[in-house]
């Protein structure tokens, strides 16, 4: 009889087993599927338990950062969210269908992005070798957790990768929850695109409408904005300590990871208990650079801990699982369904810098915007003297943080290289995945970025 | 905040322009909104109907050459100065029309009714319309003048003005929303001032400020644009492109959102209210300027001010 | 008779053209010819004809009330207030106005005397912000008067405008009895554009009472009422036992068409004791608020407001979110 540990998978002579001949009893299919599940769950969860006894050990952990280490104590599931929350759960992949359609409705949304490499490792064999990290990630993690794949999907066409997911979720998980396409307009800022985005969130918000089983009323939608923005404005705040550089990047981002795992009210309530923690914390403004490129997603916080370790304090970023989480300000004049649908749509459609989209040339607002706000001496908002724009600013360089098999932004890194150098400000592209082998070479090369950001131009 | 400045300094000029004169108060003959002479006790007269009457186009040219003609060119001058002065925050901050306008809005937004939303195509074609307002503003009395149209399109514009009708309603007042049957011209006029004020109250209910699209002092406003000491500017290079900015227009522009290299603002249809600079979460993208220093400057922290789900309407 | 009228627009020092007409019929026999008066300046107590007519004819003015706009010569500040009637020493200065009475008195053949009187506007002269105290007040002769009065503003003479009419003989014979009892209290009745005076020449026959003064048998002679050219007077109206002429201008179709500022000479003419006349004209506009229809307007007004917002509410019928 094989050794068991997974309680019951292959009790001699019950399911999951045959009788076999000589050594004993053989796995069924389900049997190994259910011990894959296991080892992968086990690999998962070690990797998580790791990334977080890191961050619990560190020097500048206090008690009101206690509530995110609590919520990826293990790799959230959809099944516990649910009990603990009593709310239906419904995936998101990418951030284009905002949460508030899912709050007002008493949904919650939960992002399908993976940050764990061992996932990635587990995820089913047969799947590209070169596939985008976060999705390999959530693929290793549906493997460990079916649950997962068993929820409904909103799916926004962004990348070619988002966009074949579904295939491959029905290769690996057939049968699985359904998933709803949402078609993202690849090009902004026209008419056409944005009656058309409006559109399908107008559809979207029909279909998450019979999810719930109950037609909401527009003061439930527009406290769900109000939830939402309440979290934004708390949010905002974190930035803005940030920017004087006294937010690390690792709490920075462990904090963003969460919102999806909790109630939109009790991550707000966290993170003004944390902003209070901060504000008291010294400026770290030196060595300041911008964050930006493929996001980077806990329990994968390699590159956090190495631009710390080469002594560079991350003061902004424009990452999808960072600062651009809750999007900007939902500016409301119609307060209709139809307004705030249309006002979402936009905010999340016009307002969204993924170089997915055909032009992206307002991707370097943030980039601009943070190094003005990050004036050299901690102040809140630097007006840059004369006409260079990052003159006078603490943000020095920007580090690009590109995923292999991430081809958008392998072309963004491309444009906002030549913008950043035209700005004055370094340019560092590092090229990684979730494996552990290139911590050195990073390190190398951040190590000898430092030095360039104080030589001036 | 910015939000309830303005509706505070519409509040008030509203009440010292329709109700000032009462109180010894009366701005002049040049006054750069709708404050308006149909009503008793106004603190001061628009500036349209001075233009198309004594002070203007309804000046013969003997009198052009007169004293008169030296009175008129006195309050151009005047009219010019103001208008410069606040440039387009007449329309937005000060404007009694604008303001019955707003309180209409008001009404849809606490209702829940979704805004009559118009293309841009739509109000390209619509634009051109005050332009020939303001045409019709001016050849009107000249035509009257020489005889060849009948007197009593003295006034063109303000026979069909729906502020005519609408304005003296505030002071008890309901004598213009009458049809006068003295002659076919009067009836005619009467005819066009009730349908046009009609369709101001109800597109108004569905469109914010949209007889403001319209509007001949807009035309003008736009003609006296390069001399504005008050304007809304933009820094392109700042923008996201979220579009809070188009959203919060009362005119749905999306010039402002879609400009990328220059530091254009309140150019076309803008009316300045500054609803763009405190919908704008991107710090120091949108400013309102005055004589080049900035009043006030987009930020997060002003976009958050504004209560955007649950609880009273935006003001 | 012979009457007398202003033009639409008068200034305050400036030259004004005053129409002297001689009623050809009363007056040819007498060998009075119709004659204009040439540039009458007022500037005083007295005006006088700078060019002679083949009439001479002796002028007085007076402010009848005064509504002058304070300015940096007079202590009022800005506002309105009213003077003093009679002051003959102030004249109007810009942005003020001021109603005028302006009289003149001829004396035909045999002595017999002709008074006319008109009733006018006067508006301040522009530019003109200092009060002229050089000019002094003259006593007001005893000449016969017109006191003219109306329940409505007098925005200007308008049809459909009740207006009552004091007749003082001063010391030219009988006055209508009751005459100087002061301002009586008449209802402010308005028959807009009153339509049925008892008239003599127009075809409309429907009486009414305040063009009748209770009609024949009233108090005193009856006034006359002419219209410029016409040959013969169109209306007769007699006094009420109060002494006051009522009269409502009926509704002019010439001058509805014609436009708002277009006006005509309406003149009431009484006789006098001893074969003279007295009268009164005025320029009467059309009503600027008789044809006004609230219903009509408001009708047309929710129309278009119900048209708009139905089409509105027609084209979104498919949207629902």
């Amino acid at each position: 009889m094989r050794e068991d540990n997974s309680g019951g998978g292959t009790r001699a002579g019950g399911a999951g087993t045959v009788p076999g001949s000589g050594a004993g009893s053989v796995l069924t299919a389900e049997g190994r599927a259910e011990k894959i599940r296991e080892k992968a769950g086990k690999r998962i969860l070690a990797e998580w338990e790791a990334e977080r006894a890191l961050l619990s050990a560190r020097d500048d952990r206090h008690e009101s950062l206690d509530y995110f280490l609590d919520l990826v104590k293990a790799p959230p599931s959809p099944a516990e969210i649910e009990a603990r929350l009593r709310s239906r759960v419904v995936g998101v992949v990418c951030l284009q269908a905002p949460p508030e359609l899912f709050l007002a409705l008493g949904l919650h949304p939960y992002r399908l992005y993976g940050g764990s490499q061992n996932a990635a490792a587990v995820a089913q064999p047969g799947l590209p070798a070169l596939m985008c990290p976060l999705l390999k990630s959530l693929m290793g993690e549906m493997t460990a957790d079916p649950g997962t794949a068993g929820i409904p999907w909103i799916l926004p066409t962004t990348c070619d990768w988002t966009s074949g997911l579904p295939s491959l979720k029905d290769v690996y998980f057939p049968g699985s929850g359904d998933v709803r396409v949402v078609d993202l307009p690849r090009s902004k800022e026209n008419p056409v695109s944005t009656e058309g985005w409006f559109l399908e969130m107008a559809g979207l918000w029909k279909y998450l409408k019979t999810l719930a089983g109950r037609k909401p009323s527009r003061g439930g939608l527009l406290a769900a904005v109000g939830t939402v923005e309440r979290a934004r404005a708390a949010f905002g705040e974190t930035v803005r300590l940030r920017r004087e550089g006294r937010v690390p990047a690792v709490w920075f981002l462990l904090a963003a990871r969460t919102f999806f795992l909790d109630r939109a009210e009790n991550w707000t309530r966290a993170v003004e208990g944390a902003n209070k923690h901060f504000a008291a914390l010294e400026p770290r403004l030196k060595n300041g650079v911008f964050l930006t490129g493929s996001p980077v997603v806990y329990p994968n916080f390699k590159l956090l801990h190495l631009l710390e370790e080469a002594g560079l304090s991350v003061l902004g970023d424009d990452l999808c699982s960072g600062e651009r989480l809750l999007f900007r300000h939902v500016a409301l004049k119609d307060k209709s369904v139809e307004g705030v649908l249309r006002a979402l749509a936009q905010t999340c459609h016009d307002g969204c810098l993924c170089p997915v989209f055909v032009e992206n040339k307002r991707r370097l607002g943030p980039v601009v915007e943070a190094a003005r706000e990050c004036a050299v001496g901690g102040g809140k908002t630097a007006r840059p003297p004369g006409g260079d724009k990052t003159a006078g600013s603490a943000v020095r360089g920007v580090v690009f943080h590109l995923l292999k098999g991430c081809h958008p932004y392998e072309i963004d890194s491309v444009v906002l290289e030549r913008e950043t150098r035209r700005l004055g400000l370094r340019f560092i592209r590092l090229e990684t995945d979730y494996a552990a082998e290139d911590r050195l070479t990073i390190s190398n090369r951040l190590e000898a970025l430092r030095p360039t950001l104080d030589a001036g131009d | 905040m910015l939000g309830n400045v303005r509706l505070a300094v519409q509040h008030l000029s509203f009440v010292i322009l329709m109700y000032g004169g009462r109180f010894g108060v009366h701005l002049g003959s040049a006054v750069p909104c709708f404050s308006c002479p149909y009503v008793y006790g106004c603190g001061g007269n628009c500036y349209l109907m001075g233009l198309q009457g004594y002070i203007g186009f309804g000046l013969t040219w003997a009198q052009l050459w007169g004293y008169q003609g030296l009175r008129a060119l006195f309050w151009l001058v005047v009219f010019a100065a103001a208008a410069s002065l606040l440039g387009k925050l007449w329309c937005g901050f000060v404007c009694p029309f604008g303001l019955v306008s707003d309180w209409l809005t008001y009404l849809r937004r606490f209702l829940g009714v979704a805004s009559l939303r118009l293309s841009r195509a739509a109000r390209a074609r619509l634009a051109p319309v005050k332009y020939f307002l303001l045409a019709w503003l001016a050849l009107g009395p000249v035509l009257v003048n020489l005889g060849l149209l009948h007197p009593d399109f003295y006034l063109p514009f303000c026979q069909i003005c729906p502020g005519k009708s609408l304005l003296p309603l505030f002071e008890g007042e309901a004598k213009y929303l009458t049809l006068e049957l003295t002659n076919s011209v009067t009836l005619s006029l009467s005819v066009v001032l009730m349908a046009a004020s009609g369709l101001t109250v109800a597109g108004s209910f569905f469109r914010e400020r949209l007889f403001c699209v319209f509007c001949p002092m807009l035309a003008l406003f736009n003609l006296l644009r390069p001399l504005a000491l008050a304007r809304i500017v933009k820094d392109p290079g700042l923008c996201q492109g979220c579009g809070a900015c188009s959203r919060s227009c009362m005119m749905d522009m999306d010039e402002l959102w879609l400009e990328r290299e220059h530091d254009s603002g309140d150019d076309g249809e803008c009316l300045g209210c500054g609803g763009c600079v405190e919908a704008c979460s991107s710090r120091g993208c949108l400013s309102l300027k005055f004589l080049g220093g900035t009043v006030v400057g987009s930020s997060p922290e002003l976009a958050r001010g504004l209560r955007t789900g649950g609880g009273r309407a935006r003001g | 008779m012979f009457w007398l009228a202003a033009p639409p627009l008068s200034r305050a020092g400036e030259a004004s053209i005053y129409i002297l007409d001689l009623a050809p019929p009363e007056l040819a026999k007498s060998g009075l010819a119709r004659a204009e008066a040439g540039l009458v300046v007022l500037a005083g107590g007295r005006a006088a004809a700078a060019k002679a007519s083949d009439v001479a004819a002796e002028f007085f003015w007076s402010l009848r009330t005064a509504y002058l706009r304070g300015g940096d010569d007079h202590d009022a500040g800005v506002g309105y207030y009213q003077a003093a009637s009679g002051a003959a020493g102030t004249v109007v200065t810009a942005g003020g106005y001021s109603s005028v009475d302006l009289r003149a008195r001829v004396v035909a053949g045999g002595g017999v005397e002709h008074f006319a009187q008109t009733v006018f506007n006067l508006y301040g002269r522009e530019g003109s912000s200092a009060a002229d105290d050089s000019l002094a007040p003259v006593p007001a002769p005893a000449w016969p008067l017109f006191e003219l009065t109306s329940p409505e503003p007098l925005y200007w003479p308008q049809t459909g405008q009740t207006f009552f009419l004091k007749f003082i003989p001063g010391d030219r014979g009988d006055r209508t009895v009751g005459a100087d009892d002061g301002a009586s209290d008449h209802d402010a009745v308005s028959d807009h554009d009153g339509a049925g005076a008892k008239t003599i020449v127009a075809d409309n026959d429907a009486p009414a009472d305040n063009n009748n003064g209770g009609g024949p048998g009233g108090r005193g002679l009856p006034l006359t009422v002419w219209e410029e050219d016409s040959p013969a007077p169109l209306f007769e109206i007699w006094a009420g036992a109060d002494g006051v002429y009522a009269f409502t201008p009926p509704a002019d179709p010439g001058l509805d068409a014609a436009g708002a500022t277009s006006a005509k000479k309406l003149i009431f003419v009484r006789a006098l004791p001893g074969g003279g006349t007295a009268s009164l004209t005025l320029l009467v506009h059309r009503s600027r608020e008789a044809r006004r229809d609230l219903p009509l307007g408001l009708g047309v007004f929710f129309l278009a407001m119900l048209g708009g917002g139905g089409l509105i509410v027609a084209g979104r019928r498919g949207a629902r979110y």
